[in-house]
Formats: structure tokens, sequence, C-alpha cells
């Protein structure tokens, strides 16, 4: 159990390095927690904020970890990012939602990977 | 970049008329997703997804905003994928990956078409008649499918522009690549070439069956034929379309409006040049034959439409199938009322009808012998109901061809030298009853077939005599005179004489024979 914390722990700091570093994001918050969700990272990509997922395997092939990222998980991510928006006043700025894979092969960054559509729109 | 509306116009069909929608597009920041409203059926709301897909295949960007796309009038349904390239415009002006050049009036410009995945524009239905209503509220370019271009061809006064990937459509609004314009296909170019499915060269033998069809084509009369199996009844009707008169360009339209709004026409085909003809199983159900459906889709009847509805095995269809003929047989047209629409299509057409003359089909054969009893091929007869035989002015027997005919060598007379006498007997109608609203003999009605169907005083005898021998309606009376009027027509007589009363009397035999 421990070990997998520390697995998930290692593996959404090295999503933020990656970010930070190779793609020129500046990150917001970590872990953000919500009463309905939670959100890994916060980022901000110039203007945009992004709302990341990551998933860290230890084993497996590229895309096994993207595949739980699931309609009900998408859900939680996107309750808890309008809940983000709200409490800093930014419902009007742009939006993305991504997700960072790392697997034993290397790093997987998937912009824009889902739209939560209106249904979230406050 | 935080709030852009564009506006980019269609159309969508109802009926057999199009209607401008406005494809408003609103993009703005929030929650990334797509949304399409104003009544969009399923396979307009799926578009979604297309549209996706085939931007992104066409090299640009989708960007992650809040998108809601509005199909204006909100009240009116819309359904079909060809609603896929104005959006796809639409998405692309709205989020600034499109910068339209100042060529391009989004009202006087209309943009129809459906995407696959890759970003090439499919066919679609019914592009006739949204080009027609296009051109009716003032649009003067319009961006369609390739493959629909030639059929929108023949409009005038409208720039017809075929595009075949969502690519050339970007860059011909940008003003970097125009489209080249679909040239205007003239419709005496499109009537030239036809080559008729069957002719009547190949027919052998049958001289009365011949004749009967000459006398049905020219004053466009309903026709049976009844005969034994194997008697070519079949052929016979596939031979209609060939010697009727060529369709006039107001005929072509209507009847290429229908084919296009149930998708039946030929990919790259024009407008329509030879008569339909249509032979539905007997299997058909109302709907089918008439129109219906959730959607209220055009039938067989209107897909027939100023060409030739042919039923094989007429007491085989479902007496209510034959019963819902009554209506579009008498008023040409038909109305289709559903929950969600109703529509009229026009559905003039001639009703060429084959059967046996029994179950087992020999009946009266000189050949071969029935095996039925008399009581069965009364029940057989009876599935044709009286009203619908009243309609039916032409009735033929026809028998199966001698051996000897058969092994004849040498073609019998071919289909165009019938046409022409065909041809002028029409020429003779049309200008008699030039502004009366009446095209052929089949319409006349009592006063009318009072007024135009004059005849000699020998014929006149010869009519009572017939009348009063063969214990006549006064009906069939008419029907005989109307028939007559043809084959005056195709004599080139003013005046009805005795041998064409005769030859029409000939035409109702059968209903002594059989139906009596």
């Amino acid at each position: 159990m421990k070990d997998t914390y520390q697995t998930g722990v290692l593996g959404e700091q090295a999503a933020e390095n990656y970010l930070c570093g190779a793609r020129g994001m500046r990150c917001l918050a970590r872990r953000f927690r919500a009463r309905c969700g939670e959100i890994d990272l916060v980022m901000t990509d110039g203007g945009t904020v992004v709302f990341v997922e990551v998933k860290t395997r230890k084993s497996g092939a590229p895309g096994s970890g993207l595949v739980s990222v699931n309609a009900a998980k998408q859900k939680r991510i996107a309750q808890a990012a309008v809940y983000f928006l709200m409490s800093r006043h930014w419902l009007n700025k742009p939006v993305r939602f991504d997700i960072v894979e790392i697997t034993p092969a290397g790093i997987n960054h998937i912009q824009d990977a889902f739209q939560p559509g209106g249904m979230f729109y406050a | 970049m935080n709030e852009i509306i564009s506006r980019t116009l269609s159309f969508g069909v109802s009926g057999v008329n199009g209607f401008p929608v406005h494809v408003e597009v609103f993009g703005i920041n929030g929650m990334p997703g797509m949304e399409i409203i104003g009544l969009p059926d399923v396979s307009v709301r799926e578009s979604r997804d297309r549209v996706n897909a085939a931007i992104i295949n066409s090299g640009r960007q989708m960007h992650p905003r809040r998108i809601t796309i509005n199909l204006a009038p909100a009240d009116l349904k819309k359904e079909g994928p060809s609603f896929d390239l104005p959006i796809a415009v639409g998405v692309l002006t709205a989020n600034g990956e499109l910068i339209p050049s100042a060529d391009y009036d989004p009202d006087t410009t209309a943009i129809f078409g459906e995407l696959s995945l890759t970003g090439e524009v499919q066919p679609i239905r019914g592009a006739l008649p949204m080009v027609i209503s296009a051109k009716e509220h003032g649009v003067r370019n319009v961006i369609l499918p390739a493959q629909n271009a030639r059929e929108a061809a023949c409009i005038e006064g409208i720039t017809i522009l075929p595009v075949s990937h969502l690519r050339e459509v970007i860059e011909h609004l940008e003003g970097k690549c125009p489209i080249p314009p679909q040239s205007q296909i003239p419709f005496e170019e499109l009537r030239n070439n036809v080559a008729p499915a069957a002719d009547m060269s190949q027919i052998k033998g049958q001289l009365g069956a011949r004749r009967a069809l000459e006398v049905a084509a020219a004053g466009g009369h309903n026709m049976l034929m009844i005969g034994v199996p194997g008697s070519g009844k079949t052929m016979l009707a596939r031979c209609l379309p060939g010697i009727l008169p060529p369709m006039s360009f107001e005929e072509a339209l209507e009847t290429t409006r229908i084919h296009s709004i149930c998708g039946k026409l030929n990919s790259g085909g024009g407008l329509m040049v030879t008569r339909p003809f249509c032979a539905p199983h007997h299997s058909a159900s109302v709907a089918s034959l008439v129109g219906g459906g959730q959607n209220a889709r055009p039938g067989e009847v209107s897909l027939a439409h100023n060409g030739v509805l042919f039923l094989d095995e007429l007491p085989e269809f479902s007496r209510s199938v034959l019963e819902a003929l009554r209506q579009p047989l008498e008023d040409g047209v038909v109305s289709v009322n559903r929950v969600k629409n109703q529509a009229q299509y026009q559905s003039s057409f001639m009703l060429v009808a084959a059967m046996n003359p029994c179950p087992c089909g020999y009946y009266g054969s000189k050949n071969r012998a029935c095996r039925c009893t008399p009581n069965e091929i009364r029940r057989y007869l009876d599935r044709i109901s009286g009203p619908l035989l009243d309609r039916i002015d032409i009735q033929m027997e026809v028998d199966a061809v001698p051996v000897s005919e058969i092994q004849q060598s040498g073609d019998a007379e071919p289909s165009s030298s019938v046409a022409e006498r065909v041809r002028e007997a029409r020429t003779v109608q049309m200008n008699r009853y030039r502004g009366t609203g009446l095209h052929s003999n089949a319409q006349l009605k009592n006063q009318e077939i009072r007024r135009y169907c004059r005849m000699t005083s020998e014929a006149e005898q010869l009519l009572r005599a017939a009348v009063e021998s063969m214990h006549m309606s006064m009906r069939a009376h008419q029907r005989i005179l109307k028939v007559a009027r043809t084959i005056a027509d195709l004599d080139h007589q003013e005046t009805i004489q005795a041998q064409h009363l005769a030859e029409a009397v000939q035409y109702r035999e059968l209903d002594q024979k059989y139906w009596s």
C-alpha cells in the first residue's frame, strides 16, 4: 500500500518536472482536493488552465494507464476543476484536460485528452 | 479571442422542399466540449465527432473550448449528415483557424455536405431540392459534394462549387485556392445520350398487346394485362418508358427531386431524363408504396412520378395496398401524415398491372388446361376491387407466343418508331387541351368527355349497340370514349370514327369475361 502511494507521488513529481521543463508550463497546485474529487496537478500553459491527471505504471505497455481514466473518473476531475476555477473566479479562462502517463517505456503526455462538455459549466 | 460567433448558411429538407438553416457557432472559454442544439436528430448530433476528426485530418487545430452550435430556426427538425460541412466551417471560423477572405459572403453562400473522418466530403441526399430552395432564397454560390454537382448543375443562375475534401473548402474560403465552378449541363445534352432499358424490337409476336401498349402510352391510360405465365407481360411493361414521350425539363426536375430525397440517384448522375420504371414486389407494405414511415418518406408511387408503376401479380398485393393506390391514381398526389411530420408528394404515374387469370395461371389458355375450380378463380379475381378496376382504362389479354413466332428471325418494330407516333398523338392532345390544365386523354372527366369526344353517327350507333349487348355501366361507357379519343388521335382524326370505337370496345371485353 505504502509502495503504491510512493509510486504515485514519484510519478507526479516526474510529470511535473517534465511539464515544467519540456513543455514550459507552470504549476499552480498539486493534489488539489475538493469534496467531489481530486486533481493531481493544476498547471498553466500560456493563458490556459490545464488540469492534469497522472497515471504511473511500474509495468505494462504504454496506454494501459489511459484506459483507467474512464467516464466516472473524468466526471470527478471535471467537478473538482469547476470547484477550483470558481474558487479563483476563473470561470472565463480557457481550460484544458491533459493526461500524463508514466511507464517504464517513458513519459506519454496527451494534450486535451477529454472534453467533459457543458454539463459542468457553472 | 474570448467569445466569437460565426454564421454559416446551409439548407435542410422537409417533404420535397428545402428550407434555409443558419448554422451558428459560439465558442467561449470554459469547460471544453461541443454541443449541438436546434432539434438535431441522431445523425446530426453525431456530426460532432466527424467534424472533430475531419478538422484535425485537414491539418487544422481543434481548440479545447466550450462550443455551442445552433441550427436555426430552432423549431424545425434537422436530419441527415448534410450539416457536417457547414458545422466544420463554422467551428473553424469561430476558433479563428479559418479567416475567410473578403469575397466570402456568408449570406449568399450555402454549404452542405457530409464529412468522413479523414475530411473527405461525401455525397448527400436531397441536394437538388436544397439547391432549388437556395436559389429561391437569393443564394449565389453553393458549395456541395462533388458527387452531387451534376445533379445540381441544371439549375441556372447559381454557381455550383463541387468539393471533395474539407481542405479544399478551407482554402477556397481563405481565398488561397478558389474552387473551379461546375459548368452548367444543358438539359438537351443530357436528353440526347439515353439508351432505353428495353426495346420493343425484342418482342416477338404479341401484335395486339403491342398496339394496346402504344394506345396506353399515347393517352396516358392505365393498363391491365392478364395472361398465362411466361407470355411476356413483364417484358411488355418494361418497354413502356421507352415509348413514352421524353420528359420535359419541369417533369425531370420534379422526378429528380423525389429521387434525390430518397438518395436513389446514381452518384455523379445529372437530372433524370428517362422516365422512371418502378416495379415493387407484391409483398410491399402500404408505407413503402404510397410513402410514410416515421419521417414520412416518399414511396414507390412518388418515385414513379411522371413514369410507370408496374405491379406484377396484382392479386398478390395486399388489399390495403391496392386500395391505398386510389388517391394517387385519382389526384396525382399523396399526402402522408405522421405524428412527426406531414408531406405531400407528387405521384402522377401510369399504372401498368399484370396478373394471371387464375391461381394456376392457365385459365383460358389455348395450350394447357386450367386446374382451378370456378370458385378458386372467382376468389382470385375478386381480390381486385371494382373501384380499382374502374381506374384502369385498358385491359388486355396476353397469350403465350406460338413456337413458330418465337423462332422467327428478324426484329419487330423498334421502340423509336412507336415513340414517334406516341409523340405525335401527345402533341395533338397538348394543342387541344392548351389552357385547360389537362395533359392527356386519360385525365378527361364527364363534361370534358362530352365536349372533346365527338364521333360520327356510325360510331354512335356502334357504341349504343355495344353498351346494350355488354350491359356496360356509365363509367365503362365513358372509358371507352376516352380510349377511342386516343386511338383517333393516333390516327390523326378529329372526330372519332367507327373503327376507333370498335378497337376501344375491345379493351373492355375482359370485364365481361372475368368480372361479370
